[in-house]
């Protein structure tokens, strides 16, 4: 089992968190244009799903799968958008992206880093940077 | 028992939807009589009057209006006498209250799933495209809160997709592959039959609805 790669957007489709591990294919775009894509994969699916459900109004994606991968959603209330590829067997997914998020919600919401996020550039901040690796290698999928 | 089939549709190389199927259930309907103002907010999406805000008393979001005083609303168009007015507007009207509206559950027209197939083809060729590894098939399997979709891309680039309820544990290997056969035995193989047209095949419609109801009683495990 392998993790492949997360992706963590904003409301608006502004990546701002981009990491890497056993990534062995790029798509061949360049990285702001792959970001753009996936978000509105994203976008374009659930508004997929609404439409074929017809019985009631709350719904979310959790994942896709392929042959080669799985592709896990997690949305936030605030719209925070964590998307997490992995081996299509990996188990417990679900609960490591709760996990990132909630470094993530810890590290952006500090006062510190509140003006960070504000910004346009990417925050690829090493503390946070940091905090996602050790929780993503710590889970039992990443090998 | 309930039936956990809800959906099955199959897809040409081009994206186009040339066979559909779904399960008959019947859509709740409400009907209320309101006075002025209405506490519903509707809105017009997709050429319909849709409630977006405010659900209550079985009147829930994504309804939409049905009917107006026993007078059946087309669209967003009811006929008033000679006169085709707006629902939208005719329900914004004091003097047109108190009004009888009957609302109904969403439903997926025929319109619309040809376009959801439109959109699936490409959401599929975007997942390849976006894979982290080599080799990858476009989307198999996509699980939502509401409902699984299975899909399977034949040689020919012909998809297969059967969407069933989240609570079901229906395998969809076989059926999509069983469906696979039939859509050879029974489109392919009639001289009557033009490759990514519509299949209209009294055959085909009869062998679909033995598969489903094997398969559901099943839980989809169909033996060839």
């Amino acid at each position: 089992m392998t993790i492949y790669n997360l992706y963590i957007f904003d409301r608006e489709g502004q990546c701002l968190y981009y990491d890497e591990w056993f990534r062995t294919k790029q798509s061949g775009l360049a990285p702001i244009q792959e970001y753009k894509l996936v978000f509105g994969m994203m976008l374009s699916m659930k508004s997929f799903v609404d439409r074929l459900a017809t019985n009631d109004s709350n719904q979310t994606v959790n994942y896709y799968k392929t042959s080669a991968y799985k592709m896990t959603f997690l949305e936030s209330a605030t719209g925070i958008k964590i998307i997490l590829n992995t081996d299509p067997n990996a188990t417990g997914i679900r609960d490591l992206l709760h996990r990132i998020y909630q470094a993530w919600a810890e590290t952006a919401n500090s006062a510190a880093n509140l003006e960070m996020f504000a910004s346009t550039n990417p925050p690829n901040e090493s503390f946070l940077k940091s905090r996602v690796r050790d929780i993503v290698m710590k889970h039992s999928a990443y090998v | 028992m309930t039936n956990h089939i809800q959906h099955l549709f199959i897809i040409n190389r081009a994206g186009s939807l040339i066979y559909s199927w779904e399960a008959r259930i019947e859509t709740p309907e409400v009907e209320k009589t309101y006075e002025w103002p209405i506490d519903v907010h509707l809105e017009e999406v997709d050429q319909k009057a849709v409630v977006v805000f405010g659900e209550k008393e079985g009147v829930k979001l994504r309804y939409y209006v049905k009917s107006v005083n026993g007078e059946v609303v087309t669209g967003t168009r009811l006929q008033q006498g000679a006169l085709q007015v707006n629902v939208l507007e005719y329900l914004q009207e004091e003097d047109n209250y108190p009004v009888t509206v009957r609302f109904a559950a969403p439903t997926v027209s025929t319109n619309e799933k040809i376009i959801l197939s439109s959109m699936f083809h490409s959401l599929f060729t975007i997942a390849v495209q976006l894979s982290p590894c080599p080799k990858s098939s476009g989307v198999e399997v996509l699980e939502t809160t509401q409902f699984k979709l299975f899909c399977l891309q034949s040689r020919t680039g012909v998809k297969f997709v059967v969407i069933t309820s989240a609570a079901s544990n229906i395998a969809a290997d076989s059926l999509l592959s069983k469906m696979y056969e039939l859509y050879t035995d029974f489109a392919l193989k009639n001289p009557f039959y033009s490759i990514d047209m519509p299949i209209r095949a009294q055959k085909f419609d009869e062998a679909i609805k033995v598969l489903l109801e094997k398969a559901e009683k099943s839980n989809g495990a169909v033996t060839f």
